[in-house]
């Protein structure tokens, strides 16, 4: 087994509503060992992103995380801040969803690739260098002319790419992407996953992929996780996760999916998705299981290893026939 | 820089239409200039005659195309109260008017984005901040001259209560001090709520989780991030606060007796004063759109969106 970079376990955060706490995202148990690649996937609202947030910190001053991060042995969530923002950028880096929004629109594009670098102590003139040669190998060939230019002026591939040399500039030992091709169109989408893949195996850098997108999150990782309100269900190597899931709510989201050529009709799940917030002391999909019992809607589940898996359900040795007839439909 | 040309170009037209409308706006006033200057001893055809040697027959835009030429010339008509020229009557008077508005916009730009920024400072000031900036903003100036003059001239005795000074600048200016506190007050708690709300919008951005994720400090993130972003509304309130100022100086130069052109625009419109009346309200209107043509070049500077936007 390689060595552990990043280590969740029973990880949460709960933020004030209203004058309460209250969780958006309830437990999350992960680990990602240097080189390798994971996926987050989960509905919108599920707390794949505000995972991503309480991983850098990147939390306000009163939203309270729970549980432990630890990154190459150390408690993220110890830190002070001096610590955390060597912690920021040059450990772990992160791209996001909409790189419009995550730019600053009247700062220049080589503003923000050089920022990161200068406030680390890089001289301006190693930086710049060094800038140039990460936007080439993200192809971007005339670097010069676009750190001159202001972030309107660039398409939203452009723009991510940018972000990406930025976050490897710091050369960071995790990159978090988060739904790095979410905002871009359907071609841009595969050169932006390319250019991260590329990224990762020539850095040995560890990935942490967050999406919706189970095609994409299976293409590009070796192991996905599978969130829902809040709590990770189930881990999986990202081959057999399709095929093999176990966990009923990922057996009811892989029959729920349209695939191309099949006539068959989109199954659905019953009830509604519900927030972090509104599950009770149970397990988090009870409401929705066809499994549960009583048992399930008082105590939450652990993760625990079946064949390979890992898989958050009480009655996991008993539903697998079940499970298994669910599955023969896909 | 084809930006800022647009932007000054589009202050000249501005400024031409404006002045027409102005000199529309008094020539249909009522009161005929040609009356008051005959007297009123003078038969209907003596006016009439007058009328004719003034050209107060002809159409109004010829009438506003010659009085355009003349003033550009120098030649503001001539004033019928003081029999002096217009230009030689308003010249000393400009001096102590541009002071109090420039003395009253630093209290505004000092105190108001000072007290805007307070909260990002102090979060347990925010609340405090809003009360007092509402406060502030419902304050009319002639309110505020009285109070002041009340309390920190008639019983505090701290400044003098009316009246202008002669002597040095710093004597001039403990003389406008109470005059621009009342000018400024309601711009003051006006530009705080602006800056406040601005700042307030801009540290929620996300490019500002960027800054954070790339390791850079809370005062980096808060001047290249926050600041910069925030001062972009900041700046166009703050033009249109010095151009107000300019008309507001009517009232605060009359409740304080100073005698800038704000107190001889009153009583030249109490004195049927066209030419004089015409002149100054053409120098607000000037004052007006200079300040906010300065804004909007800052903005053009601040903002690389609006440079692009039109050679794109």
């Amino acid at each position: 087994m390689t060595e552990t970079l990043l280590e969740l376990q029973h990880t949460g955060l709960d933020i004030p509503v209203g004058g309460r706490l209250l969780p958006v995202v309830h437990d999350v148990t992960l680990t990602i060992a240097r080189g390798e690649s994971v996926g987050l996937v989960g509905e919108s609202g599920s707390g794949k992103s505000m995972t991503a947030r309480t991983i850098m910190r990147l939390t306000r001053h009163d939203w309270r995380p729970r549980g432990a991060v630890r990154f190459a042995g150390e408690d993220v969530l110890a830190m002070g801040s001096r610590r955390l923002r060597q912690l920021r950028g040059a450990e772990i880096g992160m791209i996001y969803q909409d790189p419009r929004a995550h730019t600053n629109p009247v700062r220049t594009n080589g503003d923000s690739l050089l920022e990161g670098m200068l406030a680390a102590g890089v001289p301006r003139q190693e930086a710049t260098e060094r800038a140039l040669g990460l936007l080439a190998s993200v192809g971007i060939p005339d670097g010069v002319r676009r750190m001159a230019q202001y972030p309107h002026q660039l398409s939203g591939g452009l723009l991510q790419r940018i972000m990406i040399a930025a976050a490897m500039s710091m050369q960071p030992q995790l990159l978090i992407a988060d739904e790095p091709t979410t905002a871009l169109d359907v071609t841009t989408q595969e050169e932006v996953m390319a250019i991260i893949g590329e990224q990762r195996t020539e850095r040995g850098l560890s990935l942490l992929v967050i999406t919706h997108d189970l095609d994409l999150a299976a293409a590009v990782t070796d192991r996905i996780a599978v969130m829902y309100a809040g709590a990770v269900l189930e881990v999986a190597p990202s081959r057999s996760l399709h095929r093999e899931a176990r966990h009923p709510y990922t057996v009811a989201l892989m029959t729920s999916r349209p695939a191309l050529g099949s006539r068959r009709r989109i199954q659905t799940i019953p009830g509604r998705p519900v927030s972090a917030f509104e599950v009770g002391e149970g397990c988090v999909f009870a409401a929705r299981c066809p499994f549960a019992v009583d048992h399930c809607r008082t105590e939450r589940p652990e993760l625990r290893e079946v064949d390979g898996h890992q898989v958050a359900c009480h009655r996991i040795d008993e539903i697998g026939d079940e499970i298994d007839a669910l599955r023969g439909e896909l | 820089m084809k930006e800022a040309l647009r932007v000054v170009g589009r202050g000249l037209i501005t400024l031409l239409v404006a002045s027409f409308v102005i000199y529309l706006a008094l020539s249909l006033a009522p009161g005929d200039p040609a009356t008051a200057l005959a007297g009123n001893r003078a038969t209907p055809e003596q006016v009439e005659t007058l009328r004719q040697e003034l050209g107060l027959d002809r159409p109004v835009v010829v009438r506003y195309a010659a009085w355009l030429a003349a003033s550009l010339h120098g030649d503001l008509g001539r004033s019928l109260q003081f029999r002096q020229d217009t230009a030689s009557l308003i010249e000393p008077r400009l001096g102590v008017t541009f002071l109090l508005v420039g003395y009253a916009f630093l209290l505004i730009l000092v105190f108001g984005i000072g007290l805007g920024l307070l909260p990002s400072v102090r979060s347990w000031l925010s609340w405090p901040v809003v009360v007092v900036t509402a406060l502030g903003i419902s304050i009319p100036a002639f309110v505020a001259a009285m109070i002041l003059i009340q309390v920190f001239a008639l019983n505090l005795g701290w400044f003098p209560v009316l009246g202008t000074s002669n002597g040095d600048l710093r004597d001039q200016l403990w003389h406008l001090t109470l005059p621009a506190i009342a000018l400024a007050i309601s711009w003051v708690a006006y530009v705080g709520q602006i800056t406040r709300a601005s700042v307030r919008e801009q540290a929620g951005k996300e490019h500002v989780d960027t800054a954070r994720g790339r390791g850079l400090a809370p005062r980096a993130i808060f001047s290249k991030h926050v600041l910069r972003n925030a001062a972009i509304p900041i700046i166009t309130i703050s033009g249109l606060a010095l151009a107000a100022l300019v008309a507001g100086s009517i009232v605060v130069e009359t409740a304080f007796g100073i005698g800038g052109i704000g107190s001889l625009l009153v009583t030249s419109v109490l004195a049927k004063d066209y030419d004089v009346v015409l002149a100054i309200s053409m120098i607000f209107v000037l004052a007006f759109v200079v300040a906010t043509t300065v804004a909007d070049l800052a903005l053009v500077a601040l903002d690389p969106r609006l440079r692009s936007k039109m050679s794109a």
